[in-house]
C-alpha cells in the first residue's frame, strides 16, 4: 500500500467529517520463526501485519480509531468514528497536537534482513543439540525457538509533525526439562542473537533448570535476600505506574506529591534511559512525537522526577520528559537502576547468609500497585557464607513497594536489561523481607 | 470475508507445498473500549482487528503464516509462505471441495453493542462509577474500562470445511480505589459474557450493583490487617475460586503440554488424580458463556468435556495437533486470539460441578485458617505443577467462625498435590470472567467453582 494514499485519505475524511486536527500513525511488523523438538523441527511461522491509528480533534476533543486493514476505505471509516468518539467525551483535550521538536537524537537502529528459514532451523536445531549433549538428564520436551522482526512506524499529524523510525530483532529461547528421577524442573533463557552465543543461551537455561533440582521449601522468618536482574526487572515493570504523573494526578501513586523527598534508600538511583546501548529499541521520539531523553527518576533516593506526558505535565504544572505512550499515557523508554561497586559474587559475599531469588511468580494478581503490597511465589537458592547453598522453591515473598525502595542495601555492577525490555537492572540486595516457607 | 472460491484456492497452494492438511481462517473483528478515569470519560477507542492466518500439517509439523494483506496477491503470498516452509512440493492434491456447514447460534444477542450510541455506552460506566464513589468518602478514585467486541470469522480446511461464527462479548471492568490517608486499597468488579448490552439489564450485573461491589471490596481491604503466613486450612468462595482448579490442573490437562511430555497430568487417564468429591468440567456449550462459542477455532461443534470425575481423570483437553501427536481424538478444544496466532489446545469455561457439602459447613470445619472471598488470577508450570493465586478479599477463620479481613493473602502450592486436598466441595456453583494468556494469545474463559475447602496450603503473608 502506497503510504501516500492513505495519508490522503485521512486527510479528505478529516475534512469530511469536522475534524479540526488530525494525527495518523501507520505501523507495518513483519515476524519470522522456527520452534525444534527432539531435535527436530516442528513449527515454521511467518506473518506480515500493518496497523493505523487516528486521533481526530473535534470540538477541542481527541477521539481515537485503529484498523490493521491499511486501505483507504478503512482510513475513511476510522476517522468517521474517531470524530464520533471525540464527541461523547466530557471535557476538551489539555493540549493540542504536537508539532515537532527542535531536535531528535540520531538512532541508529534499522529494519534488518531477516534470517532465512534454513539459518532459522540450523539455529533452532544447534540449540537443540547442545541441550541434549549438555547433560544426560536433559528430557524430551526441551524446545527451542529463534525468530526475527522487523517494526517500521511513520507518525504524521496535521500541525506538522513527521517521523519516522525502524528496528529489527532476531532472538533465540531456550526452555531446557530436566530429570533425575521422579524429580524434574525447566528454565527458559532468551537472548538476542547479535549479543549472545547459542552456547551462552544453552548454558543459562540447562544449567538453570538443573540447579533446581533437589530443592526444598525455606523456613517462613524475615530473610536478607538478593533479586537477580531479571527478578529486579519484573517487580519493576509491574510496579511502574507508580512512577507515573497520571497515577500522581489520579493520586494512585504514594509517590504523589513527593518529588524532592527521599523516597528510598541512598543506595538506589533509578535512570530512565532511552537510549541506553544495552537495550533494545532507541525510538527518538514517544508516542505524542516529543523527543526523548535520560532523566534521573531517583537520585541516591531521592525523587527527582516522575514520568510525565504533556497531558499529565500541563494538569501538575511541570514539563514533558518524554514519556508519553499516547495522548493520554505515559510509560517509561529505559528504565533501570544505576549499578553500584560491587560484582555479582562480592553481593553474595555482603549478603552472608540469606535467600537469592530467579523468578517472582503471579505478578499480575499477587502485586497491588494501589497499596504497594506483593505476596508473591518465588524460586531461588538459599545462600550461606556468600555462596549459593541449595535451591529452593515453593515460598512466597511478602513486602510493599515503596518499603523495598528503602530497604535496597547494595546493588551490584553488572546491570542486565530483559531482550526487547524496556526495563534493566543489576543485582540487588535488600533487607528484612517476609519470606513464608515451611 | 472470504469466500469458499478463495479459501480453496489458498488451501490448494499449502497442499501443493506438500502439507498432508491445510487450513485458512479469516477473521474481521470490530473492537471498542471506553476509558473512565478521574470522574471523566477519558477515551474512547475503536479498532479493527482484520486479517488471514493459514497453516499447514506435514505429520506433526506445523507451517503457519498470516497478513492483513487482504489482495488476492497478498493472500496467495501468505499461502505462498507456508508452502514454501513445508517444502515437499506435489504435483497432485488430494481432491476437495469445500461444503459449506451452517452452526445453530446459542448465544443469542439481544442489544449489539455496535448498534447502540457511544454516548449511551458512556453512560453505563458513568453509573457504575458514580455507584462506587457514593460508597463513601474514603473512595478516592474510580477508574474502568467497558469492552464491547463484534468478532467474524471463516474457517475453511482441506477436508471441505467451510464454516462460520459471529461471537459478541461485552465486558465491564471497574476499579475503586480507597485510601485512609496512608495506604490505598482497590476492590475489583469485572463482569462479562457473550452478550450484548442487555447484559447490564441482569439484576447483579446491573452498573450500579458493579460500582458497589467494586467499591464494597476497596472499604473492606482498607480495614484489613496484613494475612498471616504458614500451612493452612483454606476455604475458597464460589466463583473467581475457581481459578485454583484453572490453575491447579486445567493448564496441566492442555494438549500443547501433555503431547511433548511436559505436563504432570502425562499418562494419567483413568487413574484418581483429585480428591474424590472433585468433579471437573469444560463446557464450551454454556448459551452466552463468557468463554463459549459455537464452534472452536478449527471449526469443530463445541461440547461440553468431563475432565476429571470423581477424582479420576477422565479427558484431556485436545485440538488437532494434539490428536495427530497422542493419537486421541480432539475434543474440539482449540483456540486463539486472533488470525495472527496459532490455534492451540485451550480450556472454555472451566468449573468444578456442585458437591455434597454446605457453605456453613465449610466453614465451621476449620478452626484456624483463610476464607478467600474473591480471587485475583494466579499462574501456573505445567511442567512441575507449581502454581500461585492472589486474593483479593480475604478473611481469618478460627474456630468455625469468619473473623477480621486480611490483605496480602497468596496461596501456592504444586497442582497435583493440593487437587488432591480439595477435601469439601459446596453447592452453590458460580462462574466468573477471566482472560487467560497463552502461545496462541489472551482468550475470554470463565473459571467456576461452589465454595470448596483446601485441607492445608501454603498461605503467603506480610505478617
Amino acid at each position: 500500500m502506497n503510504m501516500d494514499i492513505i495519508k490522503n485519505a485521512v486527510a479528505e475524511a478529516a475534512k469530511q467529517f469536522g475534524a479540526q486536527e488530525y494525527e495518523l500513525t501507520i505501523t507495518a511488523k513483519e515476524d519470522t520463526g522456527v520452534e525444534a523438538l527432539k531435535k527436530e523441527i516442528t513449527a515454521v511461522s511467518y506473518s506480515r501485519s500493518g496497523s493505523m491509528t487516528v486521533r481526530c480533534v473535534v470540538g477541542g476533543k481527541s477521539g481515537y480509531a485503529s484498523s490493521e486493514l491499511v486501505t483507504p476505505e478503512a482510513a475513511a471509516e476510522i476517522v468517521e468514528t474517531a470524530c464520533g468518539n471525540a464527541l461523547v467525551l466530557d471535557e476538551a483535550d489539555q493540549v493540542g497536537l504536537f508539532p515537532g521538536s527542535d531536535r531528535y537524537e540520531t538512532s541508529r537502529d534499522t529494519a534488518i534482513t531477516l534470517p532465512g528459514a534454513d539459518e532459522l532451523k540450523e539455529r533452532a536445531l544447534k540449540l537443540q543439540e547442545l541441550a541434549y549433549a549438555a547433560d544426560p538428564r536433559v528430557i524430551d520436551g526441551t524446545q527451542s525457538f529463534v525468530s526475527g522482526m522487523n517494526i517500521v512506524q511513520d507518525v504524521m499529524n496535521s500541525a506538522g509533525l513527521q517521523l519516522h523510525y525502524e528496528t529489527g530483532l532476531v532472538y533465540q529461547g531456550l526452555m531446557a526439562a530436566v530429570r533425575d528421577g521422579e524429580e524434574a524442573a525447566d528454565e527458559f533463557c532468551l537472548t538476542d542473537v547479535s549479543r549472545k552465543t547459542t552456547e551462552y543461551t544453552v548454558d543459562k537455561a540447562v544449567s538453570g533448570a538443573l540447579g533446581k533440582l533437589g530443592a526444598d521449601t525455606v523456613p517462613s522468618g524475615k530473610y536478607n535476600i538478593i533479586m537477580d536482574s531479571a527478578t529486579v526487572c519484573s517487580l519493576m515493570e509491574t510496579y511502574a505506574t507508580v512512577f507515573s504523573a497520571r497515577s500522581a494526578y489520579l493520586k494512585t501513586t504514594l509517590l504523589s506529591g513527593r518529588e524532592g523527598e527521599l523516597v528510598a534508600s541512598e543506595a538506589l538511583t533509578l535512570v530512565d534511559d532511552p537510549f541506553h546501548p544495552e537495550k533494545f529499541g532507541h525510538c527518538p521520539f514517544d508516542g505524542e512525537g516529543v523527543a526523548v531523553y535520560a532523566k534521573n527518576v531517583i537520585e541516591k533516593g531521592r525523587l527527582n522526577t516522575l514520568l510525565y506526558n504533556r497531558m499529565y505535565a500541563s494538569l501538575l504544572g511541570r514539563q514533558t520528559t518524554g514519556n508519553a505512550s499516547s495522548a493520554t499515557g505515559i510509560e517509561p523508554k529505559g528504565l533501570y537502576i544505576a549499578p553500584g561497586g560491587l560484582s555479582n559474587d562480592e553481593l553474595l559475599e555482603k549478603l552472608g547468609d540469606g535467600l537469592y531469588l530467579t523468578s517472582l511468580q503471579g505478578l499480575h494478581a499477587g502485586a497491588n500497585v494501589q497499596s504497594g503490597d506483593f505476596s508473591l511465589q518465588a524460586d531461588g537458592y538459599l545462600v550461606r557464607d556468600g555462596k549459593k547453598a541449595a535451591p529452593i522453591k515453593n515460598f512466597t515473598v511478602a513486602d510493599n513497594f515503596y518499603q523495598l525502595l528503602n530497604k535496597v542495601t547494595a546493588v551490584s555492577s553488572e546491570l542486565k536489561f530483559g531482550v526487547g525490555s524496556d526495563y534493566g537492572a543489576p543485582e540487588v540486595l535488600f533487607t528484612g523481607v517476609a519470606v513464608s516457607g515451611k | 470475508m472470504l469466500d469458499k472460491k478463495t479459501m480453496s484456492e489458498l488451501i490448494a497452494i499449502v497442499l501443493h507445498g506438500g502439507a498432508d492438511f491445510a487450513e485458512v481462517y479469516a477473521e474481521y473483528t470490530k473492537d471498542n473500549r471506553i476509558g473512565y478515569a478521574d470522574r471523566k470519560i477519558e477515551t474512547v477507542a475503536n479498532k479493527i482487528i482484520s486479517g488471514v492466518g493459514i497453516r499447514g500439517f506435514l505429520g506433526t509439523r506445523t507451517y503457519f503464516a498470516s497478513t492483513t494483506d487482504l489482495t488476492p496477491s497478498g493472500l496467495r503470498e501468505c499461502a505462498r509462505r507456508v508452502a514454501q516452509a513445508v517444502g515437499n512440493p506435489v504435483d497432485r492434491i488430494a481432491d476437495f471441495s469445500l461444503v459449506e456447514r451452517i452452526n445453530p447460534n446459542i448465544h443469542p444477542i439481544a442489544i449489539n453493542p455496535f448498534d447502540v450510541s457511544a454516548g449511551v455506552r458512556c453512560g453505563l460506566i458513568r453509573e457504575a462509577a458514580d455507584a462506587a464513589w457514593a460508597a463513601g468518602d474514603e473512595i478516592i478514585q474510580v477508574n474502568g474500562t467497558l469492552l464491547t467486541s463484534d468478532k467474524s470469522f471463516t474457517v475453511a480446511n482441506s477436508e471441505g470445511l467451510y464454516t462460520s461464527d459471529r461471537q459478541i462479548r461485552t465486558r465491564m471492568m471497574l476499579t475503586a480505589i480507597g485510601s485512609d490517608g496512608s495506604r490505598n486499597e482497590q476492590g475489583i468488579a469485572s463482569p462479562g459474557s457473550q452478550m450484548g448490552l442487555e447484559f447490564f439489564d441482569i439484576a447483579r450485573h446491573a452498573p450500579k450493583a458493579i460500582g458497589a461491589e467494586a467499591a464494597r471490596q476497596a472499604l473492606v481491604n482498607l480495614k484489613a490487617v496484613p494475612c498471616p503466613s504458614g500451612q493452612m486450612t483454606v476455604a475458597i468462595a464460589s466463583g473467581f475460586g475457581g481459578v485454583i482448579f484453572h490453575e491447579a490442573c486445567g493448564h496441566s490437562l492442555e494438549a500443547s503440554c501433555v503431547a511433548i511430555g511436559m505436563s504432570q497430568m502425562c499418562g494419567k487417564l483413568g487413574q484418581p488424580v483429585a480428591g474424590s468429591k472433585v468433579t471437573a468440567v469444560d463446557d464450551g456449550t454454556i448459551a452466552n458463556g463468557w468463554g463459549s462459542c459455537n464452534i472452536d477455532d478449527e471449526g469443530n461443534p463445541n461440547r461440553r468435556r468431563v475432565l476429571i470425575e470423581n477424582g479420576i481423570l477422565k479427558s484431556y483437553l485436545v485440538d488437532r495437533l494434539g490428536e495427530r501427536r497422542m493419537g486421541l481424538p480432539h475434543t474440539a478444544s482449540a483456540r486463539r486470539q486472533s488470525y495472527a496466532f496459532e490455534t492451540t489446545s485451550r480450556m472454555s469455561n472451566t468449573f468444578i460441578e456442585s458437591g455434597p457439602d454446605t457453605n456453613e459447613e465449610i466453614i465451621a470445619s476449620i478452626d484456624d485458617g483463610i476464607f478467600c472471598a474473591s480471587m485475583g488470577g494466579g499462574s501456573v508450570n505445567p511442567f512441575t505443577g507449581d502454581f500461585n493465586f492472589a486474593a483479593r478479599e480475604a478473611y481469618r477463620v478460627r474456630n468455625g467462625k469468619i473473623c477480621e479481613p486480611v490483605r496480602g493473602a497468596a496461596l501456592i502450592g504444586n497442582g497435583g498435590d493440593v487437587i488432591r486436598k480439595i477435601d469439601m466441595v459446596g453447592q452453590d456453583l458460580q462462574t466468573a470472567q477471566g482472560n487467560c494468556g497463552a502461545s496462541s494469545g489472551m482468550i475470554p474463559a470463565d473459571v467456576g467453582q461452589p465454595m470448596i475447602r483446601v485441607s492445608s496450603i501454603t498461605v503467603g503473608g506480610q505478617a
